[in-house]
């Protein structure tokens, strides 16, 4: 799975990137690395999605959920750790793209782990949001449905391929609030490369803060209603 | 006793079963529907606006992209239902019908490529309206194109369920086969800016042969033609006719996961 997701992030980026890169050289700034660090988001979100999908087949697919119930593990601790270890899965299969972002930005190694933090919190709230979706959805195609609208509203209302100045203003409002949209802004405001042709200005902190009471609720959420599944 | 059925009225029946998985399944159409008009007047327009020095009008280009990528990603669905079935203990009842199992795939392949057929159909009414095509023949021309790679694409997605077994892993994979199908082709953005190493490939992606094919008929100043059909027909004659059928032979015995 971690190769398989290397492989569409690199599609993303080495193809979807480059060839949108090549068309739009009139641009003051490297179009290809504005859209580089959402090639890898999009991934964290892919991955963190399939915490959800796990959640959801366990439920209603395979009804191993009631199995897993009877284990040793008290009941909060359970549904936690599934949240804990979606992130944590996300987390690991976009190192490898993380890491490339950071090589193309030329990124320290403190920013570096500076990029990382955001992807775990990124890929926190994916991950509650997915689960939160698996644990209200009794069919694969609701399942489908609200992963597909997360997934669009994630990457085409966010300053992913646009800045947010260029956006009609119905976008750009979607876009404020849209974790996609923060994360990226964190990202091309690193000390790198991008930051200098963009002229972003420091590191806002501000960013930050709000992705993590994001990420926060939305793992809260998605344990809340998977737990609320546990209870017969 | 009963006659035994013709061929092409087991076909049918396997068309109209997946005809009314659609009609079942409105979320994913409206979803659908939705998500190619944000592609279209969200992502295509703004890059559009951002795209001034191309020479060309790119909100056109990717319309036409937008379609061919949209019946690729519904076509690809097929497979995903077969993995439904097989958990739900549904394939091995359809197997045990009276008919023979390559007429199954067959059906199932044009089960997808029809239900595909009818969502894209508005959206491609649209497409030439916006791009200012007016002529119901040109319109079913595209959709004949479409119709016809949309069918080598559910083969392919059988083709895959077939050789993966494993549920988490088909998933990923034919996420991964549907990006790369789409993106490494001219659907989206033209061969020539295109990374010098991909473009070869990308010449002979069916995707691109059908986008070039439909951009020929709808949009003035492309051109397409006997090379573009030879190699779409080539992929679903491949995928379609013999990768499905010799393979679903394997499914004998095998268990999904």
């Amino acid at each position: 799975m971690l190769f398989i997701m290397f492989l569409n992030f690199m599609i993303d980026l080495g193809v979807s990137g480059l060839s949108l890169g090549a068309m739009l050289k009139n641009l003051p700034y490297s179009y290809f690395l504005y859209i580089a660090p959402g090639a890898n988001l999009i991934t964290a979100t892919v991955a963190a999605f399939q915490t959800g999908r796990d959640v959801w087949r366990e439920r209603i697919i395979q009804d191993t959920q009631v199995y897993l119930l009877t284990l040793p593990v008290p009941k909060n601790t359970f549904a936690a750790s599934r949240l804990f270890s979606g992130t944590m899965r996300a987390l690991v299969t976009t190192l490898p793209g993380t890491i490339v972002i950071a090589l193309l930005y030329g990124l320290s190694f403190p920013y570096f782990l500076v990029g990382l933090l955001v992807m775990l919190v990124y890929s926190g709230a994916v991950a509650g949001l997915s689960v939160a979706a698996a644990a209200m959805a009794n069919s694969l195609e609701l399942f489908a449905t609200v992963r597909s609208t997360v997934q669009v509203y994630l990457s085409f209302f966010s300053t992913q391929f646009y800045p947010s100045g260029s956006m009609p203003s119905y976008v750009a409002a979607l876009s404020t609030f849209n974790p996609m949209t923060w994360a990226l802004m964190i990202f091309r405001e690193l000390p790198g490369s991008l930051n200098a042709a963009l002229q972003t200005g420091p590191l806002n902190l501000a960013q930050f803060a709000y992705l993590g009471a994001l990420s926060v609720a939305l793992m809260l959420v998605g344990f809340l209603l998977y737990r609320r599944t546990m209870e017969y | 006793m009963s006659e035994k059925p013709s061929s092409l009225s087991v076909i049918w029946v396997l068309i109209e079963r997946d005809l009314r998985t659609l009609v079942k399944s409105p979320f994913i159409l409206i979803n659908r529907t939705i998500f190619f008009l944000i592609q279209l007047f969200v992502f295509a327009a703004l890059v559009s606006k951002l795209a001034t020095a191309l020479g060309f009008n790119y909100f056109d280009f990717y319309s036409v992209g937008a379609i061919v990528s949209t019946i690729t990603s519904i076509a690809f669905i097929i497979g995903e239902d077969l993995f439904e079935e097989e958990e739900l203990g549904l394939l091995d009842y359809l197997l045990s019908l009276p008919f023979g199992h390559s007429l199954f795939v067959i059906g199932r392949a044009l089960g997808g490529a029809v239900r595909g057929l009818i969502y894209v159909t508005p959206m491609m009414i649209l497409v030439a309206y916006l791009d200012g095509y007016l002529s119901p023949v040109g319109v079913a021309g595209s959709l004949a194109i479409i119709f016809v790679l949309a069918t080598g694409i559910s083969g392919l997605s059988i083709t895959l369920a077939m050789l993966i077994r494993n549920a988490n892993r088909f998933d990923i994979l034919i996420a991964l086969a549907e990006l790369a199908t789409v993106r490494v082709s001219a659907a989206i953005y033209p061969l020539t800016f295109m990374p010098r190493a991909l473009q070869p490939v990308a010449t002979y992606s069916p995707v691109t042969s059908a986008s070039d094919l439909v951009r020929a008929i709808i949009l003035p100043g492309y051109s397409a033609g006997a090379y573009e059909t030879v190699v779409l027909l080539l992929f679903v004659g491949i995928f379609f006719g013999l990768g499905s059928a010799f393979l679903f032979r394997k499914i004998e015995g095998g268990r999904f996961e």
